[in-house]
């Protein structure tokens, strides 16, 4: 082989090689993925537009109450159980009230070896954005027994 | 609500499954489904659908008709 048609080769690999590693790296719509970090009300509205999955990690009773459009809950003691069937290299974006439980839910996921994680840095109390209210699944709150199910929370007094 | 609860389990049955969770038993199951609920009040009812999924909660004493319309929705 001729040290032209060597160079041409090494030059296919190096293309090859580059635009593979390149599809590996979870994007946003407007480019790469920031390193994950504490995040600002605009910065957590461009990740969820670029497809960024919002966890609430207050309770179920908080969230009923008022949340994030698109937010799916999973209370704080719920995010290991919840996050055992997440996709580690996904981005993930959670908040709280103020980002104290969000904060501790964030390490969690890094320590798991999520690789894209966002904490709203003030929480919900400082949201400035659109916000609704209702209940919605909460993974891992309650169990699908198979059949529909009402829970009393009730006391002997 | 005793006695509306008691009435709704038996004309529910085969239907919804309807289970009263007593907090203050230390029951274990209790415990951890209020606590992951976020339940601060009694009584507290909690539809879920059968996947799991929740679709309501309703804090405090609640009217029967109230209950019956949340439990003829749940599928």
């Amino acid at each position: 082989m001729d040290r032209r048609r060597m160079l041409v080769w090494i030059a296919v690999g190096v293309l090859i090689v580059g635009g593979l590693a390149l599809a590996m790296v979870p994007r946003g719509a407007a480019g790469v993925l920031p390193a994950s970090k504490n995040v600002s009300n605009s910065e957590l509205r461009d990740l969820v537009a670029s497809g960024t999955k919002l966890v609430d990690v207050r309770t179920a009773g908080e969230f009923a109450a008022g949340h994030i459009e698109g937010a799916l809950n999973v209370p704080v003691d719920g995010i290991q159980a919840a996050a055992a069937a997440w996709d580690k290299a996904a981005p993930v974006a959670v908040y709280c009230e103020t980002g104290a439980r969000s904060l501790n839910a964030s390490s969690y996921l890094s320590a798991q070896g999520f690789t894209h994680v966002y904490n709203l840095t003030n929480g919900f109390a400082s949201w400035d954005g659109g916000s609704v209210a209702g209940a919605a699944p909460a993974p891992g709150a309650a169990p699908a027994t198979g059949k529909p199910t009402m829970y009393e929370f009730a006391s002997d007094t | 609500m005793r006695p509306v609860v008691d009435r709704l389990i038996k004309e529910y049955a085969g239907k919804v499954d309807i289970r009263v969770m007593h907090t203050d038993r230390g029951e274990p199951e209790a415990i951890r489904l209020s606590e992951a609920l976020g339940i601060q009040y009694v009584p507290t009812f909690v539809f879920v659908d059968s996947k799991g999924g929740q679709q309501g909660m309703v804090v405090g004493e609640t009217p029967e008709a109230a209950l019956r319309t949340r439990l003829d929705a749940l599928r």
